[in-house]
């Protein structure tokens, strides 16, 4: 593998109510508060002995402000971001499934992607969040000429009953 | 069962104007298209094998209105590693080549970052560590300077 020049690190998005975000994350993807700057923003990451962060969470000084869209409403920015399961096997994926649903997450869809299996979720400010796993590399390297399509949703699968 | 987050993935951001907005992450980022799609997706990567997309730009609806990023609830920036402060340096020279708005730039220690809007006025994060410098959770915060001359002279 080469290495890349450049590689996607974090996300810091300005929240309406600290607490409750952080709180959601938490839960919702296992992430952990691994430290808080002056200004109180809080960095969460994978793992407590993590020095990177995944995301920024920063309270917002002003709460009579634009929020999160979300399709079908026109807007320009930020969709969603996406995060990658650390493994490529369907359980955890299923578990994350079962997380969000525990938590009365809205779920806005789930989707076989063909490279990735994907959900996608509304945080507490309806930022649109992707959680997916890599699919298996044979799957992959199969669909190099057109990696992306979507090949229909994957509730079935999550929820580990028989498709 | 348990899970756990390996990394950040990618960032899917609508813009107003596709071609303009494909042309600064390639150009001026350094990505390279791996594939777009009838409706107007294009799948951006610096490395397929290390990642099947980092950034996909699609079209906005008719209607949108550019987002306030100064204020609003949600994204403030989205942060991308580059491999060196030679690679950032460079980045810098295309920013500039490009028009594109830099915010600021830091001095984090073993962190170094530039700040800068892509043509809609998302604001992304550039940084690159300091090779062998141990890295710690304040790098990430902690403002000791700006790379101001430096930048500028790279650029002279």
């Amino acid at each position: 593998m080469t290495s890349p020049t450049c590689r996607t690190s974090h996300l810091t998005l300005r929240v309406s109510d600290l607490a409750r975000s952080r709180g959601f994350y938490e839960k919702a993807l296992n992430l952990h508060v691994i430290g808080e700057d002056p200004q109180g923003r809080l960095f969460l990451a994978a793992a407590p002995g993590d020095v990177e962060p995944l995301l920024v969470l920063q309270q917002a000084d002003d709460l009579n402000v634009e929020t999160p869209k979300v399709e079908p409403e026109p807007y320009i920015g930020m969709e969603h971001f996406a995060f990658e399961l650390d493994s490529d096997d369907l359980a955890p994926l299923q578990a994350v499934y079962r997380r969000l649903n525990e938590m009365g997450a809205e779920i806005h869809h789930t989707v076989d992607h063909r490279v990735t299996d994907s959900i996608y979720f509304l945080d507490p400010d309806r930022n649109l969040i992707e959680i997916y796993r890599n699919a298996p590399r044979e799957r992959y390297q199969d669909h190099m000429d057109h990696p992306y399509d979507s090949l229909g949703d994957i509730d079935d699968l999550l929820a580990g009953k028989a498709s | 069962m348990d899970f756990k987050v390996r990394r950040s993935g990618h960032i899917v951001i609508r813009v107003s104007d596709v071609k303009r907005s494909v042309k600064f992450f390639i150009e001026v980022v350094g990505l390279k298209l791996f594939g777009d799609t009838p409706r107007g997706l294009h799948f951006l990567t610096a490395d397929f094998e290390a990642n099947h997309h980092m950034v996909l730009v699609r079209p906005a609806r008719p209607g949108a209105a550019p987002p306030d990023t100064d204020s609003r609830i949600g994204m403030v920036a989205a942060s991308f590693e580059i491999a060196s402060m030679d690679e950032l340096k460079r980045l810098y020279i295309r920013l500039v080549d490009f028009g594109a708005e830099i915010d600021r730039s830091e001095d984090r220690g073993s962190i170094k970052a530039i700040f800068a809007s892509d043509p809609d006025g998302n604001l992304f994060e550039f940084y690159c560590r300091e090779p062998g410098a141990k890295l710690e959770l304040a790098d990430f915060f902690a403002v000791r300077g700006d790379l101001d001359a430096e930048l500028a002279s790279a650029a002279s």
